[in-house]
């Protein structure tokens, strides 16, 4: 799952990378990028957290994919088991797929209280370590 | 059965994570998707099993877990190139979407 994230964060440290060679002459652009390529690096200090919105667009995408998620029923405050129609053990794929998302490992007594889009919305916007 | 409902999610939890932890992209995709079948085939209708049926289900699963966390450790330890697929970050996770 860092594997996802560093390609994700690799695409937008390209242009980054561009403006820190321009300050610092000694190092090209070309050798940093080239550095990046084989070395994935996360720069903490990049970016800031998560927005409600996009959190939420990236849950429905996960729900979107899987196939037993009834779509018509799928909003912010929809359950997983009533609305969605799902059994507990989906509930469990769809929280892994978050994982997976999110790149972050929710542990399995939070993971058993996230019942509904909402509460998976609110339990990523409230992780630090989300993105 | 109710009494072994959240032994059987935190299992399954388990299962999942051990299948998602080979290297090997087929391997990976393979595993998730055996665990997913197997247990919505036999755990998921609880109530319909006997109490025998499910003890030896829940036994049978564990024993694969075990087996299967070992063979993912043996899997990322001898982990060679990714296939061409996974080259592309859009597909990384698998059949992915790009963002």
């Amino acid at each position: 799952m860092f594997r996802l994230a560093s390609f994700r964060l690799a695409a937008s440290m390209r242009t980054t990378a561009a403006a820190v060679a321009a300050s610092a002459p000694r190092l090209s652009a070309a050798s940093l990028i080239r550095q990046q390529q084989t070395q994935p690096l996360r720069w903490y200090s990049a970016g800031g957290a998560l927005s409600r919105d996009s959190i939420q667009e990236r849950i429905f995408q996960v729900l979107q994919d899987f196939d037993k998620v009834n779509q018509e029923k799928l909003t912010p405050v929809a359950t997983f088991t009533k609305d969605l129609g799902l059994d507990s053990l989906d509930t469990v794929e769809v929280v892994m797929a978050i994982e997976e998302e999110f790149s972050v490992e929710i542990p399995d007594d939070e993971a058993d209280k996230i019942t509904t889009v909402k509460e998976a919305i609110d339990y990523i916007s409230h992780r630090q370590d989300a993105h | 059965m109710s009494a072994t409902r959240t032994e059987i999610l935190k299992l399954y939890r388990a299962s999942l994570r051990a299948a998602r932890g080979f290297e090997t992209y087929n391997f990976r995709k393979y595993f998730y998707r055996r665990t997913r079948d197997r247990f919505h085939d036999t755990l998921g209708r609880g109530s319909e099993l006997s109490g025998q049926e499910a003890s030896q289900a829940l036994d049978s699963a564990r024993a694969e877990l075990a087996v299967m966390q070992r063979q993912a450790l043996v899997n990322r330890l001898f982990a060679h190139n990714r296939t061409v697929l996974e080259a592309d970050p859009q597909y990384a996770g698998g059949a992915r979407r790009a963002n």
